[in-house]
């Protein structure tokens, strides 16, 4: 029988917290990018092997992006695109293994034997995507006070441009500013989720309902590879809005100045590309 | 690997052509575009929601329910006005 929880399910209790499955989703996840890091940065030279330009394009590329669009500051937030770029997109993969979602033990419930899996992946859980957001949120709203400093920055928030509107446009700002939060959370929540219930129901349909074993074979690939490209998608959706948030965060400085700036950056760009690679 | 020191020129002159505050700017916006009908959502339900919360919490149904709601609307006009004015200034 098909059973779709929309919750982790709990696995074990260690201490005060319960342990569930997308936990260790994520845990898993990071382990991940932990040991490519650990390896690839004890391995690496500067002429690069063919492994180390695999791992090192996608954060190369993400790199090169934050700094086509960052404007001036990019290289205090860039870090944290990249990191969110990858980790999103490990998390939202793991569930394509095989055996994430399919292995685990029986529990009955309402009747019913159901299936608890042992690995979820973590961005189908919205607490995993709504910490992700929260992070993504803090960090344009600091970055944004360290730029502009924190009167700037609550004289923009909470007080309207004729300051006689301040009652109605407060409010206002406030609802706009929690809509990026729940936007992003629930955006790679959902469509996670749902990749996940489809993916289930495929197989399902394809082995339990009408069982003819090339169907079981191709139907279920054809929407595994599909989910393979949203879940990148889905990543890169995260990472740049971001970027875009903490681009319109944090201010920019006159004309003038960007314009000196701006030579400046075409001197060191070339010489800042392998820095970039290693990092 | 005969067109790669062509490309790479070809890359350095686009770079000196073209600032990368304009290249930037068309992926950035796709992010905010991308973002925003679902913005224009939640910011309603957002606000139907505190007012809903507002009403069972004072008991004043439905006054606050509609001035969430109205509230919400207008955040969701103000958001695409937001969105639009901050990206027009960069």
């Amino acid at each position: 029988m098909l059973h779709v929880e929309i919750r982790a399910e709990p696995l074990f209790q260690l201490g005060p917290m319960t342990v569930t499955n997308s936990m260790v989703g994520a845990v898993l996840a990071s382990i991940l990018v932990l040991i490519a890091a650990f390896v690839f940065v004890r391995r690496a030279t500067l002429l690069p092997t063919r492994m180390q330009s695999l791992i090192e394009f996608p954060i190369e590329w993400t790199a090169q992006i934050v700094e086509a669009n960052g404007g001036r500051h990019w290289r205090s937030f860039a870090p944290l695109i990249v990191a969110i770029f990858i980790f999103v997109l490990l998390a939202n993969w793991i569930g394509l293994l095989p055996g994430v979602g399919t292995i685990g033990y029986t529990e009955v419930v309402e009747g019913h034997e159901v299936l608890v899996p042992f690995v979820r992946p973590a961005s189908a859980d919205l607490n995993f995507t709504l910490g992700l957001a929260l992070v993504s949120f803090f960090a344009f709203i600091g970055l944004g006070i360290r730029k502009g400093g924190v009167m700037a920055y609550l004289k923009h928030t909470f007080i309207a441009e004729p300051a006689y509107m301040t009652p109605l446009m407060t409010p206002i700002h406030i609802i706009s500013e929690l809509s990026r939060l729940i936007s992003l959370s629930f955006r790679l929540f959902g469509n996670v989720f749902a990749g996940e219930v489809l993916l289930a129901t495929m197989l399902f349909l394809t082995t339990s309902v009408v069982f003819v074993l090339p169907l079981a074979f191709f139907v279920p690939g054809i929407f595994l590879s599909l989910e393979l490209v949203f879940g990148f998608v889905q990543a890169l959706v995260f990472a740049f809005l971001t970027m875009a948030y903490i681009v319109l965060a944090v201010p920019e400085h006159d004309e003038h100045e960007e314009s000196e700036e701006h030579g400046a950056n075409h001197a060191s760009t070339r010489s800042t590309d392998p820095a970039l690679g290693a990092a | 690997m005969a067109g790669t020191p062509d490309g790479d020129q070809e890359r350095d002159t686009n770079r000196n052509e073209t600032p990368p505050k304009r290249t930037a700017i068309p992926t950035a916006n796709w992010g905010l575009a991308f973002d925003l009908g679902l913005r224009l959502g939640l910011a309603i339900i957002i606000g139907l929601l505190i007012g809903l919360a507002i009403d069972n919490w004072i008991g004043t149904s439905p006054i606050f329910t509609l001035v969430g709601l109205v509230l919400g609307v207008a955040a969701a006009f103000y958001t695409i006005w937001d969105v639009a004015k901050q990206s027009m200034n960069r």
